[in-house]
């Protein structure tokens, strides 16, 4: 077993950090055959520009250290954590996991409804030997399989959920997955597990977030497999400190008519890379979109691979960033049509605006098709806010200072209209109007 | 209409594995030994009685090629190539200097008639009167003939095979060989730099508009041997002039090698159009055989307000590598770049544009049309990008793929990067089949399906043909036509 880096090479601060962090791993859970996912990552070390899947997100010159693996909080401490409850207003049942570890006293899981069972990969791991050798196992023969951020978690996780909705079955109110963080310059891995039954339907809201000028890398996998005809809906809110590092993974594989509706919004992070890997079953339905607001001196990704396995299936991609100050979008889309996915209909839009002179924007929008009879198309732009637009606004006596607000709320307005529950819409707008307004009057 | 029908007779009369210009020529031929070493760089220098700064250039970048490794990042798969198992220099057996044309060779005089290729003026533009082509010939490696060169040289411009430039004009040479595309910029340049066997040099001095369409055909001939073309065309300030490079191959079993270098260079004011009809050997229906096609195109838009017009048709060779490229240097300059990329049988395209905006209010528009067919792979790559100092940059991307047929693949792989908010880069990408409605239509109205195609694909890429000097739009529906043989029914 390989568990070094390749010898080749010299290797980079953090990458030798995380290779001492891998050899005092905490063995609490066991059986899960880390050292494969580790032996993966170790193989390539940290991916770079070459690399053309992080062509614009270079992580081996971008992050100068990797900070040890977070060691459990006590309970007080992850009380004080605990943070804002932003989605209040749904009253959903709540999972918190801080820095990493599952806090049963800080959870609410009941209520959910007959046929929904939640519980940690711990206590699964105990009980249900089909979670065992965990480690190497993701999403096999997907993007997912060899992405190193993938295998880090994969290797590291401290804990995590399993979500499983049983066949027919109907979560009687949402499930909020909390991650926050005591502010300890750490690192946090967490891998969900969520299992959505035929026919069942399902509400997610992924929360994360850590207090402003910690130094916290959080990583999360979350692995969904949704059955045949389920449905289910997935709010992702991302709100790191602006000295951190958020890198998110959801590798899902959506079955013949099922349906996913995908929402992500990026705000803070040094450095975030979100990243959607989605297979598509014969008819199926993937909706994603995502909001990004960059800003100081920060680099926000947005990676999608998309897979049309199965014919008749149809993927609506949107994704649209804010960028200011310093900071730098990314956007990587990929939809690929397999042969037998014909009469695929697909459609990816990626639209960033700049709103100061050193902010940057990097698109990728791909199409990769091997099927005829398909219907596929992408789009992407990258400008500042229309001077027309401001000049009508302000012809119709809109403040100046107040018509470039307006205008950067309407462009992301287009992927938040789309959550479809009034409750987690309005939680998520305000956080961006905060994020706008916090920019102060530029007119 | 009658475009459209003569793109069905050819589909018509030509069978896919009877390439058309599948001939050879039987013609001796002088070369290098097999394999590629310093001494056969030496060797190829001398022949062509190079100065010494000249070997010089060759032998640094063939050290350069010895560190590099070959790009894999392509879509495109091919067997390892062996570099030492290729001549890289063939030519044709030389009388010393033919005065006119009743001197050259008639077996080549016949290849290029067979080509519809006459060199004679009024058969190249075929019916088109008044219009004017000089045609620099290559033979393989070595321009046999050059026409027209005293008209030209009355308006000062130079327009002679690059070895001939190296030794009349080496200053010119020497300031702008390997300034737009350097000796290290990639794999396949630094070969063609270490072993380039010759080219065309076109210089079109301040305010000349050139008085008609400069020509190059290229032939590979030879067996196994690589051709590395190099071209070099600087237009001087507020000059003008459009330049046509069209290529056909003999049929070969055996794989060959064509890596070329092709750099422009526009000062203010000055426009350079260069137009692209590629038809080399795609193989046979099998995947055997077929040019491999590693081409480095970049145009340079160094003073303000000039521009740079790539437009191509490819519809052979076995595998296409090639990004004719535009740096927008100078304030308010342009690039285009047109494509038509036709891909069949086992083909395997690989192609698109780069775009780097570095002047203020620099603009580039980008249209590509691939069609793939049978078991071939098409990608469009492209790259824009814009410096953070192009204020009012704009740049506009429209990609459109058409499928036909259930075993080939289409693929778009741009790259868009802005870091200046008053940029404007747009880009769109569609792909999709022919759609029933419009065959339907078509064959409602007495068309029979091949027909029907034939039409919708013209349709499809009229918006590329229309950018091409006429006598070359001809020529490229015509091949487009005969490239979709058999994919259709």
């Amino acid at each position: 077993m390989n568990l070094v880096l390749a010898p080749d090479r010299r290797r980079t601060k953090a990458e030798e950090a995380l290779e001492a962090a891998f050899r005092r791993i905490d063995a609490e859970l066991p059986d899960l055959d880390r050292e494969t996912a580790f032996a993966r990552f170790a193989a390539q070390g940290l991916p770079h520009r070459r690399v053309e899947a992080y062509h614009f997100t270079d992580l081996r010159s971008m992050l100068a250290s990797a900070p040890e693996p977070a060691a459990r909080p006590s309970l007080d401490a992850a009380r004080a954590a605990l943070g804002a409850d932003v989605f209040a207003a749904v009253k959903p049942a709540r999972a918190v996991f801080v820095d990493g570890w599952f806090v049963a006293d800080l959870s609410d899981l009941a209520g959910l409804g007959d046929g929904v069972s939640v519980a940690t990969l711990a206590a699964t791991m105990a009980s249900d030997g089909a979670v065992r050798g965990l480690g190497a196992r993701v999403a096999p023969g997907t993007a997912a399989e060899t992405d190193p951020l993938v295998s880090l978690v994969s290797a590291f996780f401290s804990d995590g959920l399993v979500l499983r909705v049983a066949d027919g079955a109907t979560m009687a109110r949402p499930l909020e997955i909390r991650h926050v963080s005591t502010g300890v310059s750490a690192s946090a891995f967490v891998r969900h597990l969520v299992e959505v039954g035929e026919g069942a339907s399902a509400t997610v809201l992924e929360s994360h977030e850590s207090p402003e000028g910690s130094v916290v890398h959080a990583h999360t996998l979350v692995e969904m497999t949704v059955a045949a005809k389920a449905k289910v809906t997935w709010v992702d809110r991302q709100r790191e400190s602006h000295d951190g590092a958020r890198f998110s993974t959801l590798a899902v594989a959506i079955g013949d008519h099922a349906a996913l509706d995908h929402t992500v919004a990026t705000l803070g992070a040094k450095i975030a890379r979100t990243q959607v890997f989605a297979t598509l079953g014969a008819h199926a339905d993937l909706q994603t979109r995502g909001a990004t607001l960059a800003k100081g001196r920060t680099h926000a990704d947005a990676t999608l691979v998309v897979e049309h396995v199965g014919p008749g299936a149809t993927s609506r991609e949107l994704y649209k960033s804010a960028v200011d100050d310093e900071a730098t979008s990314v956007f990587q889309g990929r939809i690929t049509v397999q042969p037998a996915a014909q009469q695929t209909d697909g459609r990816m839009g990626a639209h960033a605006v700049l709103l100061s002179d050193r902010a940057e924007a990097k698109a990728k929008p791909e199409l990769e098709i091997f099927a005829d009879d398909v219907a596929c198309a992408h789009g992407a732009t990258v400008a500042e806010i229309d001077e027309t637009l401001k000049f009508y606004l302000m012809s119709r006596g809109i403040p100046a200072d107040e018509t470039e607000r307006l205008l950067i709320h309407a462009f992301l307005g287009e992927v938040t209209d789309a959550i479809s529950d009034e409750g987690v819409r309005t939680a998520i707008e305000g956080e961006i109007d905060g994020w706008i307004d916090a920019r102060g009057n530029r007119p | 209409m009658a475009a459209v029908k003569e793109t069905v007779d050819q589909v018509r009369a030509i069978d896919v594995d009877q390439y058309k210009y599948g001939f050879e020529t039987d013609i001796e031929s002088e070369r290098a030994r097999k394999g590629l070493g310093e001494d056969v760089i030496r060797f190829i220098s001398a022949k062509k009685n190079e100065p010494e700064w000249m070997l010089e250039w060759r032998l640094d970048a063939y050290k350069r090629w010895l560190t590099m490794e070959e790009p894999t990042w392509a879509r495109v798969h091919y067997p390892q190539i062996d570099f030492q198992d290729i001549y890289y220099y063939a030519a044709p057996k030389s009388t010393p200097g033919p005065k006119s044309l009743d001197e050259v060779d008639p077996e080549l005089l016949k290849t290029y008639e067979k080509l519809g290729i006459p060199l004679r003026e009024q058969a190249v533009l075929a019916g088109v009167e008044g219009a004017k082509v000089a045609v620099d010939a290559v033979f393989d490696s070595v321009s046999v003939v050059t026409t027209f060169r005293e008209e030209l040289s009355k308006h000062g411009i130079i327009f002679c095979s690059i070895s001939e430039a190296m030794r009349e004009h080496p200053d010119l040479v020497k300031k702008y060989l390997g300034s737009v595309v350097p000796v290290t910029d990639n794999y396949y340049a630094t070969l063609n730099s270490a072993v380039f066997s010759d080219g065309s040099f076109v210089y079109i001095p301040e305010g000349v508009r050139c008085p008609m369409e400069l020509s190059t055909y290229f032939r590979i001939n030879e067996k196994k041997t690589g051709q590395f073309e190099r071209t070099l065309i600087i237009a001087e300030k507020g000059s003008y002039v459009s330049y046509l490079e069209g290529c056909t191959a003999p049929q070969r079993d055996e794989n060959q090698l064509h890596a070329a270098v092709v750099e422009l260079v526009a000062m203010e004011d000055a426009e350079i159009k260069y137009s692209t009809v590629q038809n080399w050997y795609p193989g046979d229906k099998d995947g055997k055989g077929g040019i491999y096609n590693f081409v480095t195109k970049r145009g340079d838009c160094r003073g303000d307000r000039s521009k740079i017009s790539w437009t191509q048709v490819e519809t052979g060779s076995a595998i296409t590598w090639k990004y004719p490229s535009c740096i927008l240097r100078g304030d308010d300059s342009k690039g285009e770049f047109y494509s038509i990329a036709v891909s069949n049988g086992r083909q395997q395209v690989d192609s698109g544009t780069k775009m780097i905006h570095l002047g203020k209010r620099t603009s580039s528009r980008i249209i590509s049309k691939g069609i793939s067919a049978g078991h071939s792979q098409n990608t469009y790559r492209g790259q824009v990008k814009v410096n953070r100092k192009a204020d009012g940059a704009r740049s506009f991307t429209n990609c459109d793929s058409l499928l036909i047929g259930h075993d080939c693949g289409a693929h778009t792989v741009p790259y868009l990067e802005s870091g200046n908010p008053r940029a404007k880069v747009e880009h769109e990408a569609t792909t999709s089949k022919i759609s029933d409605d419009q065959l339907f239509y078509c064959i409602s109205r007495g068309l029979d399906p091949e027909e029907a195609v034939a039409l919708i694909v013209n349709g499809f890429v009229r918006d590329v043909l229309q950018q091409l000097p006429m006598e070359f739009a001809v020529e490229a529906q015509k091949l487009i036509g005969v490239s979709l043989e058999g994919s259709v029914g």
